[in-house]
Order: structure tokens, then C-alpha cells, then sequence
């Protein structure tokens, strides 16, 4: 599948052409800047749960991030594409939604709603992660994306290391829609917290529909939370209206999914006494 | 991935809280939102498919008028359908009670006095489901006696932002009713994304944000119309309908003008559908206005809370412009949403003044 001119060079000019310029890179087979690319990914991404505000060795903080979004982004923006045409069969729907994106990477998500909906919509992202490195990383993605012509222009764009630290201003009637691709197979994230911190973000944001895509390796050990992720979910008042495993092949990759879809339509009922 | 759209789950909003229809529910939601259309698809559930005693309870005549002939055209058996005056006083009638009913003025009903005869007679609910569509504009009152006497059980579609009326309630008031929470009605079908932006410069910030437009934008702004006399008015309505055709709503405010306004416009549309409709009308000449069908129906701003036509003249404009107070907000807020293509704001034929003409929004909300 051909992405957008401006996805692809934003990738070229941001991510790939600073590592392969990069002076430690040799362009050794299985190397990257010069180390091997097999302790890249067990040590310098761990698989995208590295510490990434930390160096490592010869390696910088950005570096990590540079490599995480060099090895492992583009997948994770094409399956999140492949999500987001089956949700947004009408970009419009998008219009003026809060995006909340819990383990945001370098803007991720962000980039694969505007592949989809298009610079003519605009919408509010609100990127959250732990790591200020991968903030700031993709803070410089989103600012190319809008100098390429893929985002529009009224399209607002911050980071967050935590949902409790925005404030949402005024509640709005529009579309939530929070993502959680691959959060869940971090081992220090406490489901039911996490379900704390979404619903009381949803709350605050307003009375308008919900929807949660949660996505993740289908791998055993990465989904160990789901039963508990689900459970909080459900009792949250959310109903889950599609759970699956996949083998998706996207761009001659072959990707095992497990990916669910929360929604709370209906509006949270207000007490009276909020009137 | 099997995912459905955003297109689809929008569809099922719209039914989630009528999921259990016995329920008393209280529903609230800015204009174009759908209120109408549950209260009467839970009058009719109820009264086809549970067989209940089902009563709707309206703002005014027109708004009870359409409500019947919704129903109607849903191929359902009549809802009943009354003002709150109407159905107060058929009940007090015939609980044997004597004229006239306790009022601190006509139609400023005495509520306590009415309650406490009420009491001693013991007198149980005699409907089953009472249903109140635009219910800002009734008094509390009104709903703890319904919610005591009337009926075993009560739902209530509402929008306190557009009250307009001074002895209307607001949401939180009904906790004396017995409720305790709100359903949000968020998605707006009703206006263009154009007018529905126009609406919003008008909204006071109440607890339930303004509902985003569905139906996305039609390239057709709010425009304001300057007209010399009645007579120029009429031509362009007439021009207007004769060119675009479909259902034409004219909010005037005094009732001599929507009278005087009739006749004109009858004469340069002699073989189409114009009526009008003033609180001095016979009884029950309003169900024969058939407002949603192409023509042209000519209201007060007052008659007009709950409808909706595709084209709108608003020329009541004068008592609420400069916006002083709430009340105007809401009332404007009001008067503007029941366009759902086009909407036309009339400047004349007495002239707005130059702090009336800058209390509207400016362009591009409202071309001149």
C-alpha cells in the first residue's frame, strides 16, 4: 500500500536519512550505526520498553528514539492506518475529536489519523509517555507533518508525560477516541490505574462518545494484562464491541495482532447536581 | 482488522438509552439533537407495544400539533399530545375538583394549593408514562405535582439552554423530582455545520457543550436580509420558495403582523400552502397546519420552540438584540436552530440599530 508523499518523506528527512548519514553508521549488513542490530533491539529499544530518556553506552537518549522510530514505527503507523480506515470510513467523523494517545511513542497515532482523515480535518492530539525524549521527538514529527501539508493547520498537537497533567478546557460533544497500541505489553503498567486515568480523562473532556482501540503483539507474554485491562474496562461502564487476533500482512510483513475496540456511547449521565 | 465505522456506532448513540423504555429518564440536549424524535418514539413504544397509558406534554400548541402528526406519519395510533395547561386541567376537571384551579395569576398555577388538595382527596396517578418534550420552558412545580399525582413514571427531554420562559426550570431544579442524573444527547442532525456555527456564537455555556453537526457543511451561510416593508418581505419568501421549494418557516413576533403577513403572502402564493398561526387561533387550528410538508407556515417566535423548517426567515430579532441578558442568548440560541438548511435573519422592516446589527455575529458566521 503506497502511503501519502508527505508521510514518506517525513520519515526520510526525520528519521531515515539522520541514521544512515549518521558518522557512526557503516552500512555493514546487520549493523545500524555501527552496532549489531540484534542488541539494538534486545538492549537499545527492549522491544520498545527500553528506558528511552536514558543513554546507553555509546548510544544518546535520542538516539534510542531515533533507532525505536527507524526499526519499529513504521509498522506500528501501518497497523494503526489499517484500524483507522475501518473506523473512519468517514473522515469527518474525526472532526474536532480528542485524541488521546497513552504510550504515545513519536506521535504514532498522529501520524497514521492524518494518513487517513486527511489535512482537511482537524482534530486535537494529546500524545502521553513517560519518556520526554520520545515527547520531544514527536513534537519535531508533528511540526514536519504540518510543514508537508499532512496535518491541518487548526489541528493542535501536545505531549504529556501523564493524561493527570492536561487540562482539556471546555467540555466538548465530539469524539473521544484514546489509543493504546502496544501499551500493554509493558510490564510496569497497572491495568486498573490505567483505567483510572482514561475514564477520568473521558470524564473531563466531556459527554461525548467514546472509543478506545487497544492493539498489541499477539504474543502470549505481551497480553498477559488484557483479562484485567478488560475487566476494568467493563466495569468502568465500556462495552467491548470487537476483540480479535489477526495475522495482518502489511508492506511484505507478516504481523500477529491482538487488537480490541472499547466504546462508551452514551454519554457518562451527569448528576444533577453538576447542573 | 473487523472494525466497524465511527458512521456506525453514531447510529447506535442514538438508541442506547432507550434500550429499556419502562424507565423514567431524564434527557437533555441542545437544538437538533433528537429530543423530540425519542420523546416520541417512547410515547409510542410504550403506548403500541407495552400498551400503557401514555400522555406527551408540550410547550404550546404548534409543538403538540407536530407531535400528532409525527406520530401519525410513523403509521402509529395518535400519541396524545397536550400543553401542560391542557393537561393540568383535564386532570383537575376530572379528579372532580371545582373550578378554577388555584393560580396566582391565570395560568401562573398555585402549585402548593393544588398539591394539598391533591393530598386530602388521596388521588392516585391515573397515567402510566407521562412524557415532557422541551421541558425548560415548564415550571418545577409542574413536575414534582406529575411526578406525585399525574403519573407513575416520567421522562423529561429538556434543554436549559434554551429557556426562554421566566417561569421555566432548570435542569438541577428536577432533582425535586425525583431525578438524580442527566442523559446527554451530544450529536447535533438537525442544522447545517454553517448554521450550527451561527447557533453556537448565541450559546450560554451551560453544563452540556454545543453538539458538533452531523450533517457537515452545505456551502449556504447565515445571511441577514434587509427589507424595506412587509410587502418586499413577502415577495422575497415567495421568491424563495417558489425557487427552492420545501418546508418555509417566517418567525415573526407580534401577532397583527403574522396575520397582516398571512394575507400577503397568501396573494403572490395563491395555489400553495401558507398558514399561520397565532395564540388567538381557534382551538385545535394548529393540527391543521401541515408545517413539515413544502409551504410555507408563519409563526411567533414564542409558537416556534421545538420546530424546524428547511428554510427559515427570523425577524423576530428586535426584543432580544443587543443580548442584555441570558434570556436573549437563549432565545436567539433558540430562534436560529430551527433552520435546518438555510437560515435568513430580517433586518426591517424597522431597521435594526447599529448596536442591534453589532450584537450579530460578523462574517463569514453571518453575511450580510
Amino acid at each position: 500500500m503506497a502511503r501519502s508523499q508527505w508521510l514518506e518523506s517525513l520519515r526520510q528527512s526525520h528519521i531515515v536519512d539522520p541514521v544512515m548519514n549518521d558518522p557512526r553508521e557503516t552500512r555493514q549488513p546487520n549493523t545500524r550505526l555501527g552496532l549489531p542490530t540484534q542488541w539494538v533491539f534486545s538492549k537499545a529499544i527492549g522491544g520498545g520498553q527500553a528506558n528511552f530518556d536514558e543513554p546507553l553506552e555509546m548510544l544518546s537518549a535520542k538516539d534510542r528514539v531515533l533507532l525505536y522510530a527507524f526499526f519499529n514505527q513504521k509498522s506500528h503507523v501501518n497497523e494503526l492506518v489499517h484500524a483507522f480506515e475501518k473506523l473512519l470510513t468517514n473522515p469527518r467523523d474525526l472532526s474536532g475529536a480528542t485524541v488521546v494517545d497513552i504510550g504515545c511513542g513519536p506521535f504514532t497515532s498522529g501520524l497514521a489519523l492524518a494518513e487517513v482523515a486527511g489535512n482537511a480535518t482537524h482534530f486535537r492530539y494529546f500524545g502521553v509517555d513517560t519518556s520526554q525524549t520520545m515527547c520531544a521527538f514527536g513534537k519535531q514529527l508533528a511540526e514536519g507533518a504540518e510543514a508537508a501539508g499532512g496535518l491541518s493547520s487548526k489541528t493542535t498537537v501536545r505531549f504529556f508525560s501523564s493524561t493527570d497533567d492536561i487540562d482539556f478546557g471546555t467540555p466538548r460533544s465530539t469524539w473521544t477516541i484514546v489509543v493504546l497500541s502496544y501499551l500493554l505489553a509493558s510490564k510496569s503498567i497497572d491495568a486498573e490505574v490505567l483505567v483510572r486515568q482514561v475514564v477520568d480523562a473521558c470524564n473531563r473532556i466531556g459527554p461525548g462518545p467514546v472509543a478506545l482501540l487497544y492493539t498489541n503483539t499477539s504474543r502470549p507474554e505481551a497480553t498477559e494484562a488484557y483479562p484485567a485491562f478488560q475487566n476494568a474496562m467493563t466495569e468502568a461502564g465500556f462495552t467491548m464491541k470487537i476483540e480479535g487476533k489477526e495475522v495482518l500482512y502489511l508492506e511484505g510483513k507478516e504481523r500477529k495482532l491482538h487488537y480490541a475496540l472499547f466504546v462508551r456511547l452514551g454519554g457518562r449521565e451527569i448528576p444533577l447536581g453538576e447542573f | 482488522m473487523r472494525l466497524p465505522s465511527f458512521t456506525e456506532l453514531t447510529d447506535e448513540q442514538k438508541k442506547v438509552f432507550l434500550q429499556d423504555p419502562l424507565k423514567s429518564i431524564l434527557v437533555v440536549g441542545p437544538p437538533g439533537t433528537g429530543k423530540t424524535s425519542c420523546a416520541l418514539w417512547k410515547a409510542q413504544v410504550l403506548a403500541k407495544e407495552y400498551g400503557l397509558n401514555v400522555t406527551l406534554v408540550t410547550r404550546n400548541r404548534m409543538l403538540s400539533a407536530l407531535a400528532v402528526q409525527i406520530s401519525q406519519d410513523h403509521g402509529g395510533a395518535p400519541v396524545k399530545s397536550v400543553t401542560m395547561h391542557g393537561c393540568v386541567s383535564n386532570d383537575y376537571i376530572s379528579n372532580g375538583f371545582s373550578y378554577p384551579i388555584p393560580a396566582h395569576v391565570p395560568y401562573d398555577y398555585d402549585w402548593e394549593r393544588i398539591m394539598e388538595l391533591y393530598e386530602a382527596d388521596n388521588v392516585q396517578p391515573s397515567v402510566d408514562h407521562l412524557i415532557v418534550d422541551e421541558g425548560q420552558n415548564l415550571p418545577i412545580g409542574f413536575f414534582i405535582w406529575a411526578k406525585r399525582f399525574l403519573a407513575k413514571e416520567m421522562s423529561v427531554f429538556a434543554d436549559e439552554d434554551q429557556t426562554t420562559d421566566v417561569d421555566g426550570c432548570r435542569v438541577g431544579q428536577l432533582i425535586s423530582a425525583g431525578y438524580r442524573a442527566a442523559i446527554p444527547l451530544t450529536l447535533n442532525h438537525r442544522n447545517t455545520e454553517e448554521i450550527a456555527n451561527l447557533v453556537t456564537a448565541f450559546h450560554v455555556k451551560g453544563r452540556i457543550p454545543h453538539a458538533p453537526a452531523k450533517r457537515g457543511r452545505s456551502g449556504d451561510a447565515p445571511r441577514l436580509m434587509q427589507v424595506a416593508n412587509w410587502q418586499e418581505l413577502a415577495q422575497r419568501v415567495a421568491v424563495r420558495y417558489q425557487n427552492v421549494g420545501a418546508a418555509v418557516g417566517v418567525i415573526l413576533y407580534k401577532q397583527h403582523h403574522i396575520t397582516a403577513f398571512h394575507e400577503l403572502l397568501t396573494a403572490l402564493l395563491p395555489n400553495d400552502r401558507v398558514d399561520h398561526y397565532t395564540s388567538q387561533a381557534q382551538p385545535r387550528a394548529e393540527q391543521a397546519i401541515k408545517m413539515r410538508e413544502p409551504g410555507v407556515t408563519i409563526i411567533s417566535g414564542q409558537s416556534a420552540i421545538g420546530l424546524e423548517f428547511e428554510t427559515v426567515f427570523l425577524q423576530d430579532l428586535n426584543r432580544s438584540l443587543p443580548m442584555r441578558q441570558d434570556v436573549d442568548y437563549r432565545r436567539m440560541y433558540m430562534l436560529c436552530s430551527r433552520a435546518r438548511d438555510t437560515l435568513i435573519l430580517v433586518n426591517g422592516p424597522t431597521p435594526l440599530s447599529a448596536a442591534q446589527l453589532a450584537a450579530l455575529p460578523p462574517p463569514p458566521l453571518l453575511e450580510r
